[in-house]
């Protein structure tokens, strides 16, 4: 046998070894003309040992496949450099493999370019003649122009990422390989030797060797047992089919007595051939399958590295969406994030920047449970545990409508605090358990990350922003103004700052909760307003400033001016009962304009408070002498407000006086002591007035109530207790038809409450109790303590004060019992009928 | 299946009944369609927060009963709720809020916001229209995953940034340059990125303002004749784009004319958006060989509407609101006496000729009730034979005449040129604005107005310092006018000084006013002749 034919068969047989390993190969682009240049260098090498051997039909057919091969094999190369640089280039595509099998089609019937070789025999060997024309430049000239073409790809490909200089250089050295081969073949020493045949073998190790390097594939398919012993045998087959006469020949040539035994011989051969094929297709496998472990971990390492020096969480959530995606398929990605205070899993960000974010998982969904233990999970399993009866109907539609396949746990130690679900991807494919591996490994990095970065950035808005209002801080607006001043040294850069009028009544009125709710609602308004134009401080306990670089006055001006409309909108807004109206004193200044340095701007928007301030609140005022402008709107006298009601008081108090004297005088006495006391703690008139008033009101409610048991003697029964305490909604329900009088209402429904929160008919606590409740409760007590019922007797005064010290901090409030106990041992608060005896 | 994959398998004929078939709709089906999605919507919207500050207690059942108690709003009616973004209290939970400017509103800008189920209605609309601007015929369309679209448009969170992220959703179709390099860009460099990788790749659509694809497509050529291609990026070019390039620079030099879009990509698609485009039609179909195919879109109404491969009047999509137009008479009735409570008809009333302004109910849970969007609308047919529709067809007119809308750009309401003749602090005793057209069809704000006669003494008031001081002060007040300059190079505002007294004069003859915003040409003629008179 001719060193031509084995060294093409081993060819082919290497070539069909390649090709039916790829063939189970996912089929990408690449993959599909990788197959394609294999098919021809499978027919370019088959065809011409097929044509040496002579095999059926005839020597001329497998020229002819061999010629189709050689032709078509630099069209196979241009298309694969082509997706192996990711290019798209479908007009040469196209227009190469037309013009290329057009060539081929045309040369069948005549030889008309090359002309198949004459079978002649020399020395008793076979030998093809081939008679070359000048046509055959146009064949194979046709096909260098596609290999030039080919080359420019790699030059361009190369030039727009150097990264793929290196990708290329196998390839390119197996087109030359190739190259040298059929070179080789001009000259006398290769004459009786396939020199360009096994260096087209050469060629191909090349190949793989790109692809591996490039490592595009997912070959775990061929990883399976079946697949291996079915490629085995097929290859196995093919070789002893080639091999079979050659081995019978040389067997019987060095062997001639053991003639009987060849079919045993053969089969052994057979056997261990085949066996040490699958071996070796294993071992390939094996190592093909730990390269691509080895290139995702490589994909890990690198977002390894880049989550660890992020302390942004969204980057990193950003970063954790994309390595998922490059590793594993999934349509869409969620990442939930546990809420530090209701410990609910928020969805916080999605690879598609359109999803619906709004959903939840509660921290009680079996699903976190099974996390705890799991880690990951598969939906389909999920399915089918027990823990899935305890699922609600909504959360599983909630999964099913976002097609979630896979739930992985976002780890910090034992507690699950983020939730990654990710959807099958388009077509067929399924999320599987090894893909689940795979996220793991990324998501025990990502919440590393995840947790890190949270603590970074609520310390960062921690130490910058006010935690009541969310709004920045004193000291960070402080940095920041001086930043802007700088920055806008050549431009222009306003401050307003704004005060809220009255708000120590406010929270007088409605207690420290009410006032805080309005300071986050005017934060509120503030922020939504100035937005990204500007930035929004809390300046102090009720001050805002807000800073507006490239703003001059005027502009500043209309915004503070919608701000200070939509806050005294706000309070109308509220349903419970209605709240006083805040409204607001705001100064304006602006450099360059009227302050040249960060200390006048200051100084100038402070100033132009105050000036509103004194002037009667209610306003904004500019800090500028050029547009000097007086806003003033509304102004009325404070003082006077809350007095205009005494007739309606008047008119109420005799209504009770009709019903019953006792209450009436009982109010009389309430208010007598509350106003005492109020004037104690230093209140302002304002706050005497209303808190005087309240008393007057407080026991109105008890109109309604049947003199049998108001007037009881006995212990009342829990029936009538109930109507007793429903007195303070009664009482409501009248002062909310006066809406002049709403202010009294916050110390009407407070004044049964207890300070330790066990009171009625809203269980308030402390100093959630308005303070005009709680010093209402003091003086009702004790007056109720120091006057004759019929269900009671007096208790002397000196006990009175004693119980009121003994019930503070459980009744009364621990602060107030010891003014009103002082003030009436020291002689500043008198009992009420001595007062009135002395009027 | 997502659009992709359908095409994949080339299913043309079910791709074009699922985007376009409600051009197949009967009248009757159409309603129908418009009457189950508004009642579902009435349930929402009456039953949130945001609903019952506007029904104050009332509660519809049925459409007409929400027509009857739901009046008609205004952005000023949703201002509070939405621009604190009050999630909880809207008809639908928002994914996204899109952002455009309030113009002479009390707040710089204005908040939509988007529900999951809007914005699934909103990509099948805009599929819709990407397979109708490929269209020449009924069910012929021309679109592939690997198209290439160049983008004129503004990022998010303006509604023209959801235009890529929702068609990506279906079909990858390339944007030039890509989405995500292009919201770090100025307006200008997204556009020369742009054109470079269209050089290189090729272009299949473009979608932009009329407005601003005119003047997209005039920076072209003088890009393409500024910069030859430098030989180290040649690779870079696909092979035919070079041809092409060199071929066209040929042509250009032998027909001695500039370089035009035309020359180098042949599109399938070309969408326009926006006010005038009517200006710019002609031009960008010369410029690109492609007639624009126009579709209607904006912030609140999302997309409402396109047009088809006639190119003739356009459709409103069935299920992105419900519509209710306000026949012209009422609405000028209504701006003269805002106490009127114009009527309402609805899509199977219309009148062919009519002209209306629009109304609209979002569907999905959207948060905008019987809102006046400010458009204007003309009816102009109710059947069309040419490509047998059997739903009313509609043009787009102008806003509402109280707006004047320069370019799709800026809106300019009379609050705002009122505050800009107040912070001039130009002796201006009376004017009147009006939206006119040059000889080139471009559109420009024409302000006629009177100086008090004392004045004249102390003050320069020419025509060229009015028109620099109130154009300077327009910028100040209005971001977009300022955009107007910088973006399309235009410079809207044109001034007439009218005769002293002659607004005084018409006053006395007419027994009233003339109207401030867009007085109709007779009013103004009338005016202008006064001045004569007087000189007489």
């Amino acid at each position: 046998m001719q060193n031509y034919s084995y060294i093409s068969i081993i060819a082919l047989f290497f070539y069909c070894f390649i090709f039916l390993t790829f063939l189970a190969a996912k089929k990408v682009k690449i993959v599909k003309y990788f197959l394609l240049l294999v098919a021809t260098m499978i027919c370019w090498s088959g065809g011409s040992a097929f044509m040496r051997m002579d095999i059926y039909p005839s020597y001329i057919f497998w020229y002819h496949v061999s010629l189709g091969g050689l032709l078509l094999m630099p069209y196979a190369y241009f298309l694969f450099v082509n997706a192996f640089g990711d290019r798209e280039d479908r007009f040469f595509n196209g227009l190469y493999g037309v013009f290329l099998m057009a060539l081929f089609v045309l040369n069948i019937p005549n030889g008309t370019l090359l002309r198949w070789p004459e079978m002649v025999e020399r020395n008793g060997e076979i030998v093809f003649v081939y008679q070359y024309t000048w046509k055959v430049a146009v064949l194979f000239g046709s096909a260098a122009i596609v290999v030039i073409h080919c080359f420019i790809n790699i030059i361009r490909i190369c030039r727009k990422d150097r990264w793929y200089l290196k990708q290329f250089q196998p390839i390119v050295l197996g087109i030359l390989c190739l190259f040298a081969g059929n070179l080789a073949l001009l000259f006398p020493v290769f004459h009786e030797f396939p020199i360009d045949i096994l260096l087209g073998i050469v060629n191909a190790i090349f190949l793989i060797y790109a692809l591996l390097r490039k490592r595009l594939f997912q070959l775990k398919l061929l990883a399976s047992e079946s697949a291996c012993y079915g490629v085995g045998l097929i290859l196995t087959f093919l070789l002893y089919y080639n091999l079979m006469p050659y081995i019978t020949k040389q067997t019987a040539l060095w062997f001639p007595e053991a003639e009987n035994y060849y079919i045993m011989i053969f089969a052994v051969l057979f056997l261990f051939t085949f066996w040490i094929l699958v071996f070796l297709w294993q071992k390939i496998m094996g190592n093909l399958f730990v390269k691509e472990e080895a290139q995702h971990a490589e994909k890990i390492r690198r977002f390894n590295n880049q989550v660890a020096k992020s302390l942004h969480v969204d980057e990193i959530l950003a970063d954790t969406v994309d390595i998922i995606q490059e590793t594993v398929e999934s349509a869409n990605i969620y990442i939930c994030i546990q809420d530090r205070d209701s410990g609910d899993y928020q969805a916080r960000y999605s690879n598609q920047p359109l999803n619906d974010l709004s959903f939840t998982i509660r921290k009680d969904n079996p699903l976190v449970k099974i996390m705890e233990r799991n880690d990951g999970l598969l939906m389909r399993e999920f399915r089918s545990m027990i823990e899935y009866k305890a699922m609600w109907e909504e959360e599983k539609r909630n999964l099913q409508n976002l097609r979630i396949e896979a739930c992985i746990g976002l780890r910090d130690e034992q507690n699950i605090v983020g939730i990654l679900l990710l959807s099958n991807p388009p077509g067929n494919h399924r999320i599987g358990r090894s893909d689940l591996d795979m996220i793991l490994m990324i998501a025990s990095s990502a919440s590393i990350a995840i947790k890190n970065a949270h603590l970074y950035e609520s310390a960062y808005y921690e130490a910058r922003t006010d935690e009541l209002t969310q709004l920045l801080n004193r000291k960070y607006f402080f940095e920041i103004l001086r930043e802007e001043f700088e920055k806008n040294e050549d431009g222009s850069l306003a401050l307003a700052i704004i005060n809220i009028d009255d708000f120590k009544l406010y929270n007088q009125l409605y207690g420290t909760q009410a006032g805080d709710n309005a300071l986050r609602g005017i934060a509120q308004i503030i922020k939504s307003s100035v937005g990204e134009s500007g930035y929004a401080a809390r300046y102090s306990g009720k001050e805002f400033a807000i800073l507006l670089p490239k703003y001059d006055v005027f502009s500043a001006q209309n915004l503070v001016r919608s701000i200070q409309k939509q806050i005294f909108q706000m309070t109308d807004q509220t349903v419970d009962y209605k709240l006083k109206v805040l409204t607001i004193s705001a100064g304006i200044s602006a450099a360059p304009y009227a302050a040249k340095s960060v200390e006048e701007l200051l100084e100038n928007a402070d100033m132009a408070v105050n000036h509103v301030k004194r002037t009667g609140k209610n306003g904004i005022e500019i800090f500028d002498t050029v547009l000097r402008e007086n806003l003033i709107e509304d102004v009325e006298d404070h003082k006077n407000i809350y007095k205009g009601y005494e007739s309606t008081i008047y008119a109420l108090t005799a209504a009770i006086d009709v019903k019953d004297h006792y209450t009436f005088s009982h109010s009389n006495n309430v208010a007598h002591y509350a106003t005492s006391l109020a004037k104690e703690l230093k209140l302002n008139s304002d706050m005497v007035e209303i808190i005087r008033q309240a008393a007057l009101l407080h026991d109105v409610g008890k109109i309604g109530i049947p003199e049998a048991i108001l007037n009881k003697a006995g212990k009342l029964t829990e029936e009538e207790y109930e109507i007793i305490k429903g007195h303070v909604e009664a009482s409501i329900g009248i002062i909310r038809h006066l809406p002049s009088l709403d202010y009294v209402i916050p110390a009407v429904i407070g004044h049964h409450e207890r300070y330790d929160g066990r009171g009625y008919p809203r269980r308030t606590v402390g100093e959630n109790i308005p303070l005009s409740a709680r010093i209402l409760c003091i003086a009702d007590s004790f007056d109720a303590m120091t006057t004759k019922r019929s269900y009671k007797d007096v208790i002397p005064k000196e006990r009175a004060l004693q119980i009121l010290e003994e019930e503070a901090g459980k009744q009364f409030d621990p602060k107030l019992v010891p003014v009103f106990v002082c003030g009436m041992q020291e002689g500043r608060i008198q009992m009420a009928n001595e007062a009135g005896e002395r009027k | 299946m997502s659009l992709s994959e359908q095409l994949k398998e080339r299913r043309y004929q079910e791709i074009w009944d699922q985007y376009c078939g409600f051009l197949d709709l009967s009248m009757e089906e159409y309603m129908n369609i418009q009457r189950r999605l508004m009642e579902e919507q009435i349930q929402l919207w009456s039953n949130c927060e945001l609903g019952r500050s506007i029904l104050k207690g009332k509660k519809p059942k049925t459409i007409e009963e929400f027509r009857q108690m739901v009046p008609l709003t205004t952005y000023e009616d949703y201002a509070d709720i939405l621009l604190q973004k009050k999630s909880e209290t809207l008809p639908g939970n928002p994914v996204i809020w899109i952002q455009t400017t309030w113009e002479g509103g009390r707040h710089p800008i204005k908040l939509a916001p988007y529900t999951r189920s809007m914005l699934d209605v909103y990509r099948n609309n805009v599929i819709a229209c990407l397979i109708l601007s490929t269209s020449r015929e009924r069910g012929k369309f021309d679109i592939a995953d690997t198209d290439k679209i160049l983008y004129g448009l503004a990022p998010l969170p303006f509604a023209t940034g959801l235009f890529p992220l929702a068609l990506n959703e279906e079909i990858g179709i390339q944007f030039l340059p890509a989405v995500k390099d292009a919201v770090n860009m100025s307006f200008s460099e997204r556009n020369k990125a742009g054109f470079k990788m269209a050089m290189k790749k090729d272009l299949e659509f473009f979608f932009g303002l009329g407005s601003v694809a005119y003047a997209v497509s005039q920076s072209l050529s003088s890009m393409s004749q500024k910069g030859a291609i430098r030989p180290s990026e040649l690779l870079k070019y696909k092979p035919y784009m070079l041809l092409r390039i060199l071929r066209a620079k040929q042509r250009c030099k032998k027909e001695n004319r500039p370089l035009k879009p035309k020359d180098l990509f042949h599109l399938k698609g070309f969408m326009v958006a926006g006010t005038d485009n009517w200006c710019y039609k002609d031009d960008l179909e010369e410029l690109w060989g492609v007639r624009p195919m126009e579709l209607f879109a904006g912030t609140e109404p999302s997309i409402s509407g396109t047009e088809t491969w006639t190119r003739n009047g356009m459709y409103f999509f069935p299920d992105t609101s419900f519509y209710e137009f306000i026949p012209e008479e009422d609405m000028l009735r209504n701006l003269e006496d805002p106490s009127y409570v114009p009527r309402t008809c609805l899509m199977d009333e219309v009148v062919p000729g009519e002209k209306y302004e629009i109304v609209i109910t979002l569907f999905k849970g959207g948060a905008f009730a019987r809102y006046r969007v400010g458009d204007t609308y003309r009816c102009v047919g109710l059947q069309n034979k040419e490509d047998h529709t059997k739903i009313p067809r509609f043009e787009y007119v102008d806003r509402v005449p109280d707006v004047i809308d320069i370019a799709g750009f800026t809106r300019i309401s009379k609050n705002g040129i009122q505050s800009v003749i107040n912070l001039s602090g130009q002796p201006i005793t009376h004017w009147t604005a009006l939206k006119e057209y040059n000889e080139n069809n471009r559109p420009y704000l024409h302000l006629y107005l009177e100086v008090e006669k004392n004045a004249l003494i102390s003050h320069a008031v020419t025509t060229d310092i009015m028109k620099s001081l109130l154009t300077t002060y327009f910028k100040y007040i209005d971001q977009d006018y300022r955009d107007l300059k910088k973006i399309l190079g235009m410079d809207p505002l044109c001034v007439t000084i009218v005769r002293c007294g002659t607004f005084e004069k018409y006053k006395e003859t007419k027994g009233k006013e003339i109207g401030k915003m867009n007085p109709s040409p007779y009013e103004l003629r009338e005016l202008l002749e006064l001045q004569k008179e007087q000189r007489r």
